[in-house]
């Protein structure tokens, strides 16, 4: 190779040099493997004004005052899987009082409990442990997050079991609405993607989207169901009420349709 | 034929065939034409040589300089106060949020000798929880936070209150969201209903307030809050 060559080369390796970490990196196939680290709510970045002629909540459904709305405290970097967990735990206290020893979840009319600054606290570094957080590498792995609630729970007297809901596009939104319906709460693993707000105006919803920056698991409880008469047709929007363990946005809605890597429905007893 | 190549077609004819011969050969014979053929050539080799230069160069630029020339300003305002932009950008990694601090943020206020509104709802409520968001940088509280369980209504409310200069991208989407108006008591309240959920914001003598109520029926009783709150001044 002559100078030139070699100058020419060496330029064109330069010029390659900024992109080489795109095509480093991993394709986005998700496994078992994929690591859930909760990210940060970004805030609203896209709004759609939906002006109506009529609109009709066609479902509205959640489970028994929804779930807790517990969120990550300082010391729990990518604690979104810790967070869930205590969702879940903190959900099913209710029923099942040894699962916060010494503390009710709920008030006496039922509501959930704010966060607490002791108990819960205790519950969300104990799952943060128990699930390996950050230990193989940053986040937790869906089995990470499965294994460690389990432990809990089975550790403090009860049996938990997951039953799927489907992955990927094939969420099965039908078993979805029948475990609401019977009051059981459903974890979802989910890749960045969008949480929605619904602001109700005259003859107006606006939808705000806001976007979850990293994988994130988080608690669905409920869904939801508008259907919209337009002055060009009809159109029916269908979400999932979800417990996102952000602060700020402790509750919002995801759309069914939305891809997500895995769905289970818990069960305590 | 070019002329270049009737040339290397003589020389041939001639018994000369190495590439170093035929050059030599031209040079003997033309040898104007053999050097501003050689400067042409390398004026085009360089040409190239500083085109792919400057592309490369602009590659870096756009992918390496670029993002940290915008981004470091960005953080430096958030520490800095001396540049022209006095307001603090927070993300969550900034700060430290610690649930359930001992104090209420009424005995804050009295022991720091601030003047920022807050409820004396401490009777009332079933539980209260104050939340402390705390500076990692300087430790400077940035911002304090009262949630507070009303039984009789079963209704949550939650007041956080900031300086008016300090943004915590936790509460980006709520900004972004409260775009309506409605002035209560002379203060601007932007204000949003999501879901039984009502957000309100306003600005008092320096401090922002943020003000959630949880499970209501209209915005009303937000309102009723907000001049609750003004009251207090």
């Amino acid at each position: 190779m002559n100078k030139t060559n070699r100058i020419k080369t060496c330029a064109l390796l330069l010029l390659c040099l900024p992109f080489c970490g795109g095509w480093t990196t991993a394709p986005n196939n998700q496994t078992d493997d994929d690591r859930y680290v909760g990210g940060e709510l970004i805030a609203t970045y896209a709004s759609e004004t939906i002006s109506y002629v009529s609109r009709e909540v066609v479902e509205n459904i959640s489970t028994v005052k929804g779930t807790p709305e517990y969120r990550a405290v300082s010391g729990m970097e990518n604690g979104c899987g810790a967070v869930a967990g205590a969702i879940i735990v903190g959900f099913y206290d209710k029923y099942y009082g040894n699962l916060i020893p010494d503390w009710d979840s709920y008030y006496s009319t039922g509501t959930y409990r704010m966060q607490n600054g002791t108990y819960v606290q205790t519950l969300l570094f104990d799952l943060y442990n128990r699930m390996q957080t950050n230990v193989v590498a940053p986040g937790v792995s869906q089995d990470e997050f499965k294994n460690g609630l389990q432990s809990y729970v089975v550790d403090h007297g009860y049996n938990l079991q997951y039953t799927s809901l489907g992955i990927g596009n094939s969420f099965n939104y039908s078993a979805f609405k029948t475990a609401v319906n019977s009051n059981q709460p459903t974890v979802l693993f989910v890749q960045p993607s969008n949480l929605y707000l619904l602001s109700e105006r005259e003859n107006q919803d606006v939808v705000n989207s806001s976007n979850i920056s990293g994988n994130h698991i988080m608690v669905a409880y409920g869904y939801y169901e508008v259907k919209y008469t337009l002055s060009t047709g009809t159109r029916t929007d269908k979400y999932l009420r979800v417990a996102t363990g952000f602060s700020g946005t402790a509750t919002a809605f995801y759309k069914i349709g939305s891809y997500v890597d895995a769905a289970y429905k818990i069960t305590i007893n | 034929m070019r002329e270049e190549d009737k040339l290397n077609k003589m020389i041939r004819q001639d018994g000369i065939n190495t590439q170093s011969e035929i050059l030599e050969e031209l040079k003997r014979r033309y040898p104007q034409y053999v050097e501003h053929s050689d400067k042409k050539q390398a004026t085009v080799r360089k040409r190239k040589f500083a085109v792919i230069l400057a592309i490369a160069a602009a590659a870096v630029c756009v992918a390496v300089i670029v993002p940290c020339a915008v981004l470091l300003p960005n953080k430096n305002n958030g520490t800095d106060n001396g540049g022209k932009d006095n307001n603090r950008y927070c993300t969550q990694d900034d700060y430290e949020v610690t649930e359930g601090v001992e104090y209420t943020i009424g005995e804050y206020r009295e022991n720091s000798n601030l003047n920022f509104l807050y409820f004396d709802w401490y009777e009332l409520g079933e539980e209260c929880v104050t939340v402390c968001y705390t500076s990692k940088s300087d430790n400077e509280v940035l911002c304090l936070e009262e949630r507070v369980y009303l039984p009789e209504k079963d209704e949550f409310v939650q007041l956080s209150i900031t300086r008016s200069n300090v943004y915590l991208s936790e509460f980006a989407t709520t900004i972004t969201n409260c775009n309506r108006e409605y002035v209560v008591k002379n203060h601007t309240v932007n204000w949003d209903i999501n879901d039984s959920i009502a957000t309100g914001i306003f600005e008092d003598n320096g401090y922002r307030y943020f003000i959630q109520v949880k499970l209501v029926q209209d915005e009303n009783r937000l309102f009723e809050l907000v001049a609750e709150l003004l009251e207090t001044k």
